[in-house]
């Protein structure tokens, strides 16, 4: 799961797929605006088969929190 | 099953080939749509939007079904609800796309809507109209602007009679096309969304929170229908090419004969393709060039364009015809030098998936079309993919174009063969299974002797009582084969009769078909190969073979010079041959793989 997040990320912010996932959180990293945001939400949900819930975008501002959601939201189902 | 991975072989090493958008995930889209605008060069096709809701996706989404229609685009995103503001500063696009939506006139317009009072309701109109002209106005340079027709439909799928929603949209239509900018095109959104469904069109919790109305598959649905416009500017289809029998009528002409082809508007099964024929008509009444390209008796499908009296299209609508037994990529690249276009303007389509497949492979810059296997289902088919030929204009010299290039058509070009047929054998994974003497073929055995026609040395008739006694005879081997490939099986296709001499010495090949179904693909090779390889086995020195000429089965007439056998006698009855075994050259064709049956295994007297 974290390979397939990894490489999603690396599509989504246009990144070299070696990054370092702990330097890619909203408040420090200039590419992800309101609207990369939104693409990040569509492709996760396309990607993973879940939705979030409008509540939960907020919570979704770094590689390791959406990391954290997913998997979790992966065991509900 | 059309192809859904992204590389394929195309006889010379592997592309990237066309991906449809519904089948990949967003993510996905993203990362090719990055590693083809890295591929493409040459002239910038800018496209930029301007909305008054959130848009984001179609950016991705746009850029990357362009780019895999070869067209170098970039799309640009306006800022949000800056419609009018935007239009002053595009000076540098090629095309500029609208989304102008009722949902966002004002804060909540289409609830607001039902509250307002007529005169409020035609400010609202007056207000939006003025924008309007003064957008088209200022876009009035750009080549091509597209602009989303106003709907209702979100909000109003489910109220019966018309509300104020409806009459402020339907009035802002009337004028949007009223207006005479030549430069405007004017899209339908209804229907993208009624392909998609209203439900699935809009995602309410993005709405809510983002202002991003519309879904995923409403954009791809959406792109997918605007994408004949970009290949109207020089890349729309021109030329479309028909196989015959199961493609423009029912059956098999070879072996069905013109009665037993069906494509009458009045009967079940040729009601589809009497229905195909008509919207083929249609188009080349467009300009669209038409062709065929068969594999069967030329004078056979001649016979049904002349002679059968429920043909729509009749020899003067076919610009060129290649019936011939060729490999159909081969026959597409002389009709394509002969039209003198590009493959990219071809259209094929075909029933055999093996066929359709090797096209696509070997050519493909050619779109394929396949008939479906549940024939209700063609005329939608056909209508659905209308759309690679649109121009948005038709002129009296699109009508002429035709009449054009079937004079500059010149026949009988010789063209250098492409070496990769053998390639694209390989990657079929053929199969053969061999059967001998075997109890539960004579059923099949027999009905291919009395259907088959084409592939046929002698065309010889027999009952089952004929095969049964045979498969139990000292005298008679009775070989057929089954065949498969990745695409799945074809069930009992070739047949041979050996006919053995009383001291086992001499053996004589009574019967050699292959059914039509399985053409193309050296099955028969590889078949008679092994045949020949067992009589060796058996000790028999001499072979005999015999080819008995009819109407219908020329392509078979050097079958046995190929092979190696002399010929013995020639007269106008047939010609019979003779080898001896040892002299046999074994063609060893590696690509197809031969099983023997699980019951094989009874040797000859």
């Amino acid at each position: 799961m974290e390979e397939r997040l990894r490489k999603l990320f690396s599509s989504v912010f246009q990144i070299p797929a070696d990054y370092a996932p702990e330097t890619v959180a909203m408040d420090s990293f200039s590419e992800w605006d309101s609207l990369k945001h939104l693409t990040l939400i569509l492709a996760l949900e396309k990607e993973f088969n879940i939705q979030f819930s409008e509540d939960e975008f907020p919570m979704l501002d770094s590689f390791s929190s959406v990391l954290s959601l997913i998997r979790s939201k992966s065991e509900e189902k | 099953m059309p192809l859904t991975h992204a590389l394929v072989f195309n006889g010379k090493g592997f592309v990237l080939t066309k991906q449809k958008l519904s089948l990949m995930g967003y993510a996905e889209i993203l990362a090719e749509n990055r590693l083809l605008g890295e591929q493409l060069s040459g002239n910038q096709l800018i496209v930029r939007v301007l909305s008054n809701i959130v848009v984001t996706p179609i950016k991705e989404l746009l850029e990357y079904e362009l780019r895999r229609n070869k067209i170098n685009a970039t799309v640009v995103l306006g800022e949000y609800d800056n419609i009018c503001q935007n239009s002053f500063e595009l000076s540098d696009a090629n095309v500029v796309l609208i989304f102008w939506d009722v949902t966002n006139i004002s804060e909540s317009f289409p609830s607001w809507a039902l509250t307002m009072d007529d005169s409020t309701l035609q400010q609202v109109e007056e207000k939006v109209l003025q924008e309007m002209n003064l957008v088209l106005h200022n876009l009035r340079n750009v080549p091509v602007v597209l602009f989303n027709a106003y709907t209702s439909i979100l909000f109003n799928a489910t109220e019966v009679s018309e509300n104020a929603l409806d009459r402020i949209v339907k009035a802002l239509n009337n004028h949007l096309r009223s207006l005479q900018f030549k430069n405007l095109r004017v899209i339908d959104i209804d229907k993208c969304i009624a392909q998609v469904s209203v439900e699935r069109s809009v995602d309410w919790r993005m709405w809510h929170t983002s202002k991003m109305l519309y879904s995923i598959e409403f954009f791809t649905a959406y792109v997918q229908h605007v994408i004949p416009v970009f290949r109207s500017h020089g890349m729309a289809k021109k030329v479309l090419i028909f196989d015959c029998d199961n493609t423009l009528w029912k059956g098999i002409i070879g072996e069905d004969g013109l009665d037993g082809v069906e494509l009458s508007k009045n009967s079940k099964n040729g009601r589809p393709f009497s229905e195909v024929q008509a919207l083929a008509l249609a188009l080349y009444r467009k300009g669209v060039i038409l062709g065929l390209c068969s594999k069967n008796e030329e004078e056979d499908v001649d016979e049904v364009l002349e002679k059968h009296p429920e043909m729509i299209l009749r020899d003067e609508h076919f610009s060129v015809k290649r019936v011939n037994w060729d490999s159909k990529a081969e026959n597409l690249q002389q009709i394509a030098k002969e039209l003198n276009l590009g493959l990219d303007s071809f259209v094929f389509i075909d029933d055999s998936e093996f066929e359709a497949s090797l096209v696509e492979q070997m050519l493909p810059q050619i779109e394929v079309l396949r008939v479906p296997k549940l024939l209700y289902n063609y005329p939608q088919y056909f209508r659905e993919h209308m759309n690679l030929f649109w121009t948005g204009t038709h002129t009296s010299e699109d009508a002429v174009r035709t009449l054009m290039y079937k004079q500059q058509a010149v026949r009988e070009q010789e063209e250098a063969k492409f070496a990769s047929l053998e390639e694209y054998l390989k990657s079929l994974k053929l199969a053969l299974t061999v059967f001998c003497d075997s109890p539960k073929t004579v059923a099949r055995v027999a009905q291919l002797t009395q259907k088959t026609n084409q592939f046929n040395l002698t065309t010889k008739r027999y009952s089952e009582v004929d095969i049964n006694s045979f498969v139990t005879s000292q005298n008679w081997l009775v070989y057929a084969f089954s065949m498969a490939d990745h695409f799945g099986d074809f069930g009992l296709t070739g047949v041979a009769l050996i006919n053995l001499n009383p001291s086992g010495s001499e053996a004589e090949i009574d019967t050699f078909l292959l059914s039509c179904r399985v053409l193309g693909r050296n099955a028969e090779i590889k078949f008679f190969d092994f045949i020949i390889g067992q009589l060796q086995q058996y000790s028999v020195k001499i072979i005999k073979g015999s080819y008995i000429p009819t109407h219908k089965n020329a392509q078979v007439m050097t079958f046995y010079e190929a092979r190696g056998f002399n010929v013995v006698e020639d007269t106008a009855e047939g010609k019979t041959y003779q080898l001896g075994t040892a002299d046999y050259r074994c063609s060893s064709i590696e690509y197809i793989q031969l099983n023997l049956d699980n019951e094989y295994g009874r040797a000859p007297a």
